[in-house]
């Protein structure tokens, strides 16, 4: 669920000054200094969080910059998982939208 | 114990050289709940042990800071865009704002304030986000309880963080015997930077906090209660002390804040504040409240009795006879263990 | 003066308790503990008899227990005693000569809640030359018969309780109370060290049969040197289970700590670059078992593997 109104045309970001983060066999621990809690992310998510806090990025953006990233098709990588992700992250608030001015 | 006690928890004595002694104040401020803000007012103790017992207390106070800073983050990201002017309360708003009452200060729940017309919306904004009626209100009597009579919504709770929030729309219950001007105070409230959320400005939180303390509920720990005000009035400039009178009466708190100014002016010796007190209300006036008030406070002789006293005051301001007597029947009856499941405890 | 409290003369140590100033020294904490019970009195002459022990406090403790009864009345009337260690938690009240009980379960959650210079994980803790064993488990899965086991094999006992890891280095504290005893093992730990070592059990408590099993003194004097982590064991006893032992990724060990501490989230970024810290030098283990002897197996086999270097 995710943590608030959601649109179609938003960009999120993530801000890595906000977490710590360590990798252990394609699984990563995320502290998020925010909120005090430990995630465990498959490396996927991860993926979407890194893209993120380098610049702002829309959903489709994100499901063909992983495709690109871990060398997966359209049907291996589809944009509905990209989309569950996103709000994943967003309610943990590891991701937030970008308040379009 | 002596109400004396008081000052040193805020600092301006000394924490006693006997060790027996120091260690029945800081039982004291600990199952007063005050036992944080105790570790930031004493500066330097000398003696061993103790800046191990505060720094357990400031790191306890740190941890509810945080997670009260991240509801607020969320909360704002769930009325993102939706226009809302949410003005947080109470102890969300002393940390937001950084003041010294807020150091060292425990904080559990988060508390809003929306205008009236705003409510509904703010309700279906945060269900949306995964806040749902918490389980300990959500029956039909409460549901309809609060909404017919609070200040209130039933409280919502984080379906996955558990974190609770409740969404006032006014500061005293519908059924109150005192009004405040909630408007006078939406209109000057202030932003804070970085979320789309709001604190009244620092002289209507103090007011506030008076109107809390005197006005809603039953002084529970009035120590805690004694201490904040304290805290809050220091952290205000002289320019806005000059003018908390003048504003306490505009908004309608001018009963509340004589009573804080009173007991700052009495329990913690500050001249202006009794001289202010004295402008707003006569001395004589109040002097049970003000009696048991202090006896609660130390758990003197006549605390069994003040205890009683405040608690039938708390439930009659609140509502009208004919309101308070059936709800503290159904309450007696209806009495019920928290709900939410205690801490997971390691067993001997 | 700190001495063993079987060296001071019984009225004195009555009468510290009843006014509040009987301090135990033990491993990294002090412990100020007022009481009056004669039950409390005779446990703690007995299977505290070798701890560190002051008359009058000297400092101020960041462990303070109050065991008092829970109402007036109950001083008098069917006296109940119930642990108070200065903030509000959902205890029960217990019968007066269930003192012990009561006295352990509050230094725990006093331990548990209210210490915050270590991360506490509900684990037991054993340790040798090579290193320490932490062993996270719930209540029931026998990780107090696998610690009294471990000790009598020659690994110094840390504790059955908590495992206190440091927040600078990830090492181990020793805190070596009483290994409590629970029904069926009561009966198994006495095989293993002796009658001697285990006190009066107390029946018909919350818990069924309850029993403490004193440290030994050579454990008590070592209760000062810290140890770093060489396994971390998650062990699962399950009945008529075959043995087996799963190798965790760390990452899943640590969060299978989290849920185990009891200030992890508390304590926040300094326990979680402790515990990676704890994670990187220990290797993780799941340990299905339906025996003592098969985890004990269990563990020489992992050990025997060199996994545990």
């Amino acid at each position: 669920m995710a943590a608030g109104p959601l649109k179609e045309t938003f960009h999120w970001k993530s801000d890595a000054s906000l977490w710590l983060s360590e990798e252990f066999d394609d699984t990563f621990l995320v502290f998020f200094r925010p909120s005090g809690e430990t995630h465990f992310l498959n490396f996927l998510s991860f993926g979407v969080l890194s893209k993120c806090s380098e610049q702002p990025h829309s959903k489709e953006k994100l499901a063909s910059a992983l495709r690109d990233l871990f060398d997966l098709s359209e049907t291996e990588l589809p944009e509905s998982l990209i989309a569950t992700v996103i709000e994943q992250l967003d309610e943990t608030g590891l991701l937030t939208p970008v308040v379009q001015s | 114990m002596k109400l004396t006690v008081l000052r040193c928890i805020v600092g301006e004595s000394e924490l006693p050289q006997d060790v027996m002694e120091a260690i029945s104040v800081i039982n004291y401020a600990d199952s007063n709940h005050i036992l944080g803000q105790m570790a930031h007012c004493c500066n330097q103790p000398s003696m061993i042990g103790v800046q191990d017992v505060f720094n357990n207390a400031k790191l306890r106070a740190k941890h509810d800071h945080t997670m009260l800073l991240f509801e607020m983050d969320r909360v704002s990201r769930a009325l993102q865009g939706s226009g809302v002017k949410a003005v947080i309360l109470k102890g969300g708003a002393y940390v937001a704002r950084g003041f010294k009452a807020s150091m060292g200060r425990r904080v559990s729940d988060l508390d809003i304030l929306v205008a009236s017309q705003d409510l509904a919306r703010t309700e279906n904004l945060l269900k949306a986000a995964n806040w749902v009626p918490d389980e300990q209100t959500d029956n039909a009597y409460d549901q309809q309880y609060y909404r017919d009579h609070m200040h209130e919504l039933p409280p919502l709770r984080h379906k996955t963080r558990g974190t609770v929030i409740d969404v006032h729309h006014s500061l005293l219950p519908r059924t109150a015997r005192y009004r405040v001007n909630v408007d006078k105070m939406l209109e000057t409230a202030v932003p804070i930077s970085d979320h789309e959320l709001w604190t009244f400005q620092p002289l209507d939180i103090f007011a506030h906090s008076a109107v809390h303390a005197f006005f809603d509920g039953q002084l529970d720990v009035p120590a805690r209660t004694l201490v904040e005000l304290k805290l809050l009035y220091d952290d205000l400039s002289e320019d806005e002390k000059a003018f908390l009178g003048k504003r306490a009466k505009e908004i309608g708190a001018d009963k509340a804040v004589a009573m804080a100014l009173w007991v700052i002016g009495n329990v913690f010796g500050d001249a202006k504040a009794s001289a202010q007190a004295r402008w707003l209300m006569h001395p004589s006036r109040n002097i049970m409240l003000k009696r048991a008030l202090i006896s609660k406070t130390v758990n003197g002789r006549f605390s069994i009795f003040a205890k009683g006293f405040l608690y039938l005051r708390g439930h009659y301001l609140r509502m009208p006879i004919h309101l308070l007597f059936p709800h503290l029947l159904r309450k007696a009856i209806r009495w019920r263990p928290a709900s939410s499941a205690p801490p997971q405890l390691p067993t001997p | 003066m700190t001495v063993k409290l079987a060296q001071h003369n019984r009225r004195d140590i009555a009468s510290a308790l009843k006014k509040g100033m009987f301090t135990l020294t033990l491993g990294p904490f002090k412990h100020l503990v007022s009481g009056t019970s004669a039950p409390l009195l005779d446990y703690l002459y007995d299977t505290y008899r070798d701890y560190d022990v002051a008359l009058k406090p000297t400092d101020v403790s960041e462990i303070i227990l109050n065991l008092k009864a829970p109402n007036i009345l109950r001083r008098f009337i069917r006296p109940q005693v119930s642990p108070d260690p200065g903030f509000e938690v959902p205890t029960i009240p217990l019968p007066l000569k269930m003192a012990p009980l009561a006295f352990e379960m509050g230094m725990n959650l006093s331990v548990a809640l209210k210490c915050c210079r270590f991360v506490t994980v509900h684990a037991g803790v054993v340790a040798n030359e090579q290193g320490a064993i932490i062993m996270s488990a719930a209540s029931g899965s026998g990780k107090s018969t696998l610690s009294a086991a471990l000790a009598d094999q020659g690994y110094r006992l840390f504790s059955d309780e908590f495992a206190l890891i440091d927040l600078e280095d990830a090492m181990l504290h020793p805190y070596p109370r009483p290994i409590s005893l629970k029904q069926d093992s009561i009966a198994v730990v006495r095989d293993i060290v002796g009658a001697d070592r285990i006190s009066a059990p107390l029946s018909g408590t919350p818990k069924g049969d309850i029993a403490y099993c004193r440290v030994s003194e050579h454990d008590l004097l070592q209760a000062h040197k810290k140890a770093a982590a060489k396994l971390i064991l998650f062990p699962r006893y399950e009945a008529g289970v075959s043995p087996m032992a799963r190798k965790l990724n760390p990452a899943e060990a640590v969060m299978k700590l989290i849920p185990a501490s009891t200030n992890y989230s508390l304590l926040g970024e300094p326990a979680f670059r402790a515990v990676l810290k704890l994670v990187r030098q220990a290797k993780a283990y799941e340990l299905s078992y339906g025996t003592t002897e098969q985890s004990l197996q269990l563990i020489a086999d992992i050990q025997a593997s060199g996994a545990g270097r």
